[in-house]
């Protein structure tokens, strides 16, 4: 028997759980619980989170998230709590949303080593995972964006959590987090998406979020293996190449995108080279979204 | 070379390492810092010798990865190596 969804309960409700109690979400593999007065928050979860089941209060929460308005209640500013803690300084309330979104990202990253976490997107086709590893502004999330539109299914935007035991991918599909051009690219490509609210003037620029595609979280109980590390690189104008490039060197800049392989000590090394030993590893490096999907449809698998 | 002949190398704190090899390179994970490296792959040759537990000099290393008497040129490949190594921390230099 599956839960609710969000979908199922009005906007005024939403806002209501979200001012008193909290909202209890299961954002596989995670429950949340999730307060906030601001708006812009409500807007967003609406949007954005239709699909996601409702978890019930009585339910294991991992993480108690509050964005609350900021010191002095002033409603110029937001903050951000997880149990209670402020870990950042506060941002403008019109981020709130993004803010949520970025902490959530945070809180797993930071807390949860069950898994090897590495900043990268990652996506599945055909029962293997693409892992797009990449610093901000390498266009990573507008690729990841276009693939989804191409088919692939969405893992994740912004991690991989790959279970250090089996070498398999755990899928943590959440919305897709767009910056400044990218996000009307994103929208001319596929008049259908859905775009949450925009965070104007961010540190990142403008930001707003593509609504993950219902079929990924249907299936984010769907583990992958992985066969492709490819690092992505927005060129302008250049056209698009796919270039394959050393284990050794990949195995580094890998190392470097993740969160917790130092942390995880041998478990961490063993886990990442077994990674790197079972997939392709390319840079990539792209001006045109069409060109791109090309090459992405035809990627051969590991031999 | 006579002099050379009398230096050693070995790597004492080879249980602290976890190595992967590919055909770019070597990745070397220390595991008492957490600390990663990646050797060239002719660095890596020389550095999975000694993290095997030989000590041996710069000659022996140079003939071993070689399979045949090493030139001079080899042994200052494998010198260069062996000093790049020791100044990473990854072994040592055993005198006398």
């Amino acid at each position: 028997m599956t839960s609710p969804t969000l979908s199922t309960i009005s906007k005024t409700e939403l806002t209501r759980q979200l001012q008193s109690d909290g909202l209890w979400l299961r954002v596989a593999p995670f429950v949340f619980q999730i307060r906030s007065p601001i708006p812009v928050v409500a807007d967003g979860l609406h949007t954005l989170y239709g699909d996601y089941e409702l978890a019930s209060p009585d339910e294991f929460a991992d993480f108690h998230i509050t964005v609350a308005y900021g010191p002095l209640h002033k409603k110029s500013v937001c903050v951000f709590q997880v149990d209670g803690v402020e870990p950042f300084t506060p941002l403008a309330a019109g981020e709130g949303f993004a803010f949520l979104e970025w902490g959530l990202n945070w809180c797993v990253t930071t807390h949860l080593h069950t898994w090897l976490t590495i900043h990268s997107a990652v996506l599945e086709r055909h029962g293997r995972a693409l892992i797009l590893p990449a610093p901000p502004g390498s266009g990573k999330s507008t690729l990841c964006a276009s693939l989804l539109l191409h088919g692939w299914r969405l893992l994740s935007d912004e991690m991989t959590l790959l279970d250090p035991d089996t070498g398999l991918v755990t899928p943590f599909p959440r919305p897709v987090s767009l910056k400044n051009q990218s996000i009307d690219i994103i929208r001319k490509r596929d008049k259908s998406v859905v775009i949450g609210p925009i965070a104007f003037d961010t540190m990142k620029g403008n930001v707003a979020h593509m609504r993950a595609p219902t079929d990924s979280l249907k299936r984010a109980s769907e583990k992958a293996l992985p066969a492709w590390v490819i690092f992505p690189q927005y060129v302008a104008d250049a056209p698009a190449s796919l270039t394959p490039r050393g284990k050794a060197t990949s195995f580094m800049q890998l190392a470097e995108n993740s969160f917790n392989q130092s942390a995880q000590g041998r478990r961490g090394f063993e886990a990442l080279a077994r990674l790197i030993d079972q997939c392709d590893c390319y840079d990539f490096s792209y001006g045109r979204l069409d060109e791109a999907m090309a090459i992405f449809a035809d990627l051969p698998l590991p031999t | 070379m006579t002099a050379e002949l009398d230096i050693a190398w070995r790597c004492s704190r080879r249980g602290e390492f976890y190595l992967k090899s590919w055909q770019d390179g070597m990745v070397v994970f220390n595991a008492a810092d957490g600390h990663l490296q990646c050797l060239s792959p002719v660095y890596g040759q020389v550095f999975e010798l000694l993290a095997s537990g030989q000590v041996k000099s710069s000659f022996e290393l140079a003939s071993e990865l070689l399979a045949e008497s090493a030139a001079p040129e080899d042994v200052e490949l494998v010198e260069n190596a062996l000093n790049a190594l020791a100044s990473s921390n990854l072994i040592e230099r055993v005198t006398g």
